[in-house]
C-alpha cells in the first residue's frame, strides 16, 4: 500500500486544496477515530463494510460512510490530517467505540458522572470534548468533536 | 288522448318546419294547461310505460310536448316511452311533459318502479355475542329474497358504536345491546342480533413518580407488573418498572445483575432454528441493555398479555455482552445505570426493531448465541419473535395507552400518583375527548417549532425525564454546570412556548404548548432535595443532521386534562377515523 494520506490515496491533500468541490467515490474504507491522525485508517479497515464518499471543502474533508445496516457515519478531517469531528445517524447506534476512539471511555464516564437522575438524550460539553446524541428507538443521531482541533473558519454546526 | 299525443309527435317529426311555422306564425295562440298520464303506472325494472300528454289552449296552439323523467329510468323525449332502470328499491319516478310552444306549461304524473327482486328476510348474527367493554365483535347479515334482490344492509345499534358498513361493534359501556341490519332495498326487512357487553378488564395500572429504587430518580413514572411463566399462575411481581412511550417491549433486570429481581429461569428462552438462545443488544439513546429474549405472560392491572417476547437484562443463560454491543455506548444493565427494575416500553410500534431486523445484514441488535463457546453473532429476527409491545397483544384495550398524571406545583413535589390506562376509546375512562391527535412519521416523530426552529424529529416520551430541546441563542437557556449539566439552569423561571404539528403528509393537526423551565440546580435543592416530580425541568438537545429533536419528556405529562395518548401503529380507535401511530393530548 502507498503511505496513507489524509484522503486515503496519494496526493489527497493536494487534491483537496486544488479541487475544493471534488466528490470522490472511494471503494475502500478510509475512516479513523476522533482525535486520531487520518494516517491510522488502515487499522480501521476491518470495521467497515460499507461504501464511502468523500467531499472536500475549503477547510476540511468530509468522509461519509454508509453502513449496510442503515447507519451513516461522517468524519471530518482537518487539513493537517486530524479527525476533529464525527457525526452519525440511523436506525441503530454505530460502532461508537471505533468512531470516538480514545474519547469513548471518557464519554461513558461523563454520562455516568452526570447526575442525570433518569433517561433522555445525551449532551456532554467540556472544554476538551463535546458529545451529543438524540432520537429514540429505531432512529438515533449524534455528533462529537474536539473543539481544540476544529480548524479555523469551521462552524461546529457543520459537523453533522 | 294517447292518439292525439302520438299524432302530435308524428306531425312534428314529419313536418317539423310546418309545425314550427304553425306555432310561431300564430301570434294569437296560447297554451292554457298540459296534462300527463302513463300506463301502466307501476312497472318493474326493464319494463316500459307509455305516456301521453293532453294539451289545452286557444287559437291554433301546438300540442307538441317534450318528455322528461326524474330518474329511475329513461324516457324518449318526443315519444313518451318510459323504460324503467335498475333500482335498488321501490322508487317513485316523476314523468313530466313540457309544452314546446310555452315551456312554462307542464304536466306531471308518477310511475312506480319496483326493484326486480324482492327481499324476503334479513337475519343478523354477531360473533362473539358476548364481549367486554373495549372489545370488538363482528356482525354479519344474511339477506334472502327472490329475483335480483340487493344483499346490502345498513347497520345500526341500540347503543355503543357500530360501523354502518362493516358491522364491527364495540361499546365502552357494559349492557345488553341490539344490533340491527336493515335491508337497503327494502327497509321494512330487518334482522337483529343481541350483544352482551360485560364490564371490561380493569385497565388502570397505578403510576407512582418517586425517587425510584436508586433513590435519586427524578420524573420517573413507575408501575408494578407481574411477570408470569406462560401457561401457569407462577408470577414474579416487579415494582418500579419505568413506563416508556419512547421504546417498545418489557425489559427487566435479572437476578444476578446488581439490583436485579427477576429469576430468569422461570421463562423459556427465545431460540433460533438451531435451538440456540437469542440474545439482544437493545439500544437506548443513552446506552444499551444486554440480555436474553425470553417468553413471558405479563399481568398489568386486570390485563394479561400472554406469551410475549421480553428482554431479561443480564440473563446469565446467554453469554456475556459481545464487543459489538459494548461498542455502541454505555452499559445500562444494572440498577444504578437503569434507575429502574425494568422498562415497560409502550410506544407507537408493535415490535422494538421492526423490519430493520428481518432482512439484509443483521444489525447489532438480535444475536444468536452458542453457549458452549460463549459467542453471540448478530442474527435476523422475524417480527413475531422480536420483543413485542405488551399492549398490542392484549385481548382488548390493545390500541394504545393513556398516561394521566396530575398537575405538579411550581418548584416540584415529592411524590405523584397517576394512571397508566390501557386502550384508547375502548372504555369510559380512555376516551380521546377533546384531545388533539398528532400523527407521526415512520420514525415516530412529529414536528415541534421552538424559537423559530422547526424540529422535525420531535417526540413525546414518558421515559425521558425533562423537556429536552435545542435552544441555541435563546436568552437564559444555559446548561447547568457540574453534575447537572444535562439540564438547563436559567437564572429565573422562564415562561416558554412551542408549537406542535403532525408529521408531514398526515392529518395536519397543530397546537401551541405553553411550558416553564426552571433552574435545575434550584429545583433539585428545593424541599431539602426531597422533590422528585418537576413540571419545570428542561435540558439541552442537539440539532443534528437536519433532525432536530424536541423531546417532550415527563415534565410535559403533568396536568394534561385529557391525559397523554400513545396510539400503536395500524390500530384504529373505534368510533373515530383515527388510526395509530399518533400522539394526542
Amino acid at each position: 500500500m502507498n503511505r496513507p494520506t489524509p484522503f486515503g490515496f496519494p496526493d489527497g491533500r493536494a487534491l483537496c486544496l486544488l479541487l475544493p468541490s471534488l466528490i470522490l467515490a472511494l471503494a475502500f474504507p478510509a475512516w479513523a477515530s476522533l482525535g486520531d491522525n487520518v494516517t491510522s485508517v488502515q487499522a480501521d479497515k476491518a470495521h467497515m463494510n460499507g461504501s464511502l464518499r468523500s467531499v472536500a471543502t475549503r477547510n476540511y474533508v468530509k468522509h461519509e460512510i454508509q453502513v449496510p445496516t442503515g447507519q451513516v457515519v461522517r468524519e471530518f478531517v482537518s487539513p493537517d490530517g486530524t479527525v476533529f469531528g464525527v457525526a452519525w445517524e440511523g436506525p441503530f447506534q454505530p460502532d461508537l467505540q471505533q468512531i470516538l476512539g480514545s474519547y469513548f471511555e471518557p464519554m461513558k464516564q461523563a454520562v455516568s458522572a452526570q447526575q442525570r437522575h433518569g433517561h433522555g438524550p445525551v449532551s456532554i460539553e467540556t472544554s476538551g470534548f463535546v458529545f451529543q446524541q438524540g432520537g429514540h428507538a429505531r432512529n438515533f443521531h449524534g455528533r462529537a468533536y474536539v473543539p481544540a482541533m476544529v480548524p479555523q473558519g469551521v462552524d461546529v454546526t457543520e459537523i453533522q | 288522448m294517447r292518439f292525439l299525443g302520438i299524432l302530435a309527435g308524428v306531425c312534428c317529426l314529419s313536418f317539423l318546419a310546418a309545425c314550427g311555422g304553425s306555432s310561431s306564425s300564430s301570434t294569437t295562440s296560447t297554451i292554457t294547461t298540459v296534462g300527463a298520464s302513463c300506463n301502466p303506472t307501476s312497472i318493474m325494472s326493464g319494463q316500459t310505460s307509455t305516456c301521453t300528454a293532453t294539451v289545452s289552449g286557444t287559437g291554433s296552439f301546438s300540442s307538441t310536448v317534450t318528455w322528461t323523467a326524474s330518474g329511475g329510468g329513461t324516457i324518449t323525449p318526443a315519444g313518451g316511452i318510459f323504460t324503467a332502470g335498475t333500482v335498488p328499491f321501490t322508487t317513485q319516478v316523476t314523468i313530466t311533459a313540457t309544452s314546446t310552444q310555452d315551456t312554462t306549461k307542464t304536466g306531471s304524473t308518477t310511475v312506480t318502479v319496483a326493484a326486480a327482486g324482492v327481499v324476503t328476510s334479513v337475519t343478523a348474527t354477531c360473533s362473539p355475542s358476548s364481549i367486554q367493554t373495549g372489545q370488538l365483535t363482528a356482525c354479519t347479515a344474511t339477506v334472502q329474497g327472490t329475483g335480483n334482490f340487493s344483499p346490502n344492509v345498513d347497520w345500526s345499534a341500540s347503543g355503543g358504536t357500530i360501523n354502518p358498513i362493516t358491522g364491527l361493534f364495540s361499546s365502552p359501556n357494559a349492557g345488553s345491546y341490539t344490533v340491527t341490519a336493515t335491508s337497503q332495498q327494502d327497509t321494512s326487512k330487518v334482522g337483529t342480533a343481541p350483544v352482551n357487553v360485560a364490564v371490561g378488564a380493569n385497565n388502570v395500572l397505578p403510576i407512582v413518580v418517586d425517587a425510584g429504587p436508586t433513590g435519586n430518580y427524578v420524573n420517573g413514572a413507575f408501575v408494578t407488573v407481574a411477570v408470569c411463566t406462560p401457561g401457569t399462575t407462577t408470577c414474579q411481581t416487579i415494582d418500579h418498572v419505568l413506563v416508556d412511550t419512547g421504546s417498545v417491549g418489557l425489559r427487566v433486570l435479572a437476578k444476578g445483575t446488581p439490583g436485579g429481581e427477576l429469576d430468569p429461569t422461570a421463562f423459556p428462552l427465545q431460540q433460533d432454528a438451531s435451538g440456540n438462545p437469542i440474545g439482544q443488544c437493545n439500544q437506548f439513546v443513552d446506552g444499551f441493555t444486554w440480555g436474553s429474549v425470553s417468553i413471558a405472560t405479563i399481568q398489568m392491572a386486570g390485563e394479561t398479555a400472554s406469551n410475549v417476547p421480553i428482554q431479561i437484562i443480564g440473563d446469565p443463560r446467554v453469554p456475556s455482552v459481545p464487543s459489538s454491543c459494548t461498542s455502541t455506548g454505555g452499559d445500562e444493565g444494572n440498577l444504578n445505570a437503569l434507575g429502574a427494575n425494568g422498562v415497560l416500553g409502550v410506544g407507537t410500534f408493535q415490535q422494538d426493531c421492526g423490519l430493520g431486523c428481518t432482512s439484509g445484514t443483521p444489525p447489532n441488535d438480535y444475536y444468536s448465541c452458542v453457549t458452549a463457546t460463549g459467542t453471540c453473532t448478530p442474527t435476523l429476527m422475524s417480527l413475531a419473535q422480536q420483543v413485542t409491545n405488551p399492549v398490542w397483544v392484549l385481548p382488548a384495550d390493545n390500541n394504545g395507552v393513556v398516561i394521566d398524571l396530575p398537575s405538579v406545583p411550581s418548584g416540584g413535589t415529592t411524590t405523584v400518583t397517576g394512571s397508566l390506562i390501557f386502550g384508547i376509546g375502548t372504555q369510559t375512562n380512555n376516551a380521546l375527548g377533546s384531545a388533539t391527535v398528532f400523527d407521526t412519521d415512520s420514525n415516530a416523530y412529529f414536528v415541534t417549532t421552538f424559537n423559530g426552529q422547526a424540529n422535525s424529529c420531535s417526540y413525546i416520551d414518558s421515559g425521558s425525564n425533562a423537556y429536552f430541546f435545542p435552544a441555541t441563542g435563546y436568552p437564559g437557556l444555559k446548561n447547568c454546570t457540574g453534575n447537572n449539566s444535562a439540564f438547563y439552569c436559567p437564572a429565573n423561571l422562564l415562561t416558554l412556548s412551542a408549537s406542535n404539528q403532525s408529521a408531514s403528509n398526515t392529518n395536519g393537526a397543530s397546537g401551541t404548548v405553553a411550558f416553564n423551565v426552571g433552574n435545575a440546580d434550584t429545583l433539585f435543592s428545593n424541599n431539602g432535595g426531597k422533590n422528585n416530580a418537576f413540571s419545570e425541568l428542561g435540558g439541552s438537545n442537539a440539532s443534528i443532521n437536519g433532525c432536530g429533536s424536541f423531546d417532550w419528556g415527563l415534565s410535559f405529562f403533568y396536568g394534561k386534562p385529557n391525559g397523554v395518548f400513545t396510539a400503536i401503529e395500524k390500530q384504529p380507535v373505534t368510533g373515530t377515523s383515527y388510526v395509530g401511530p399518533f400522539w394526542a393530548y
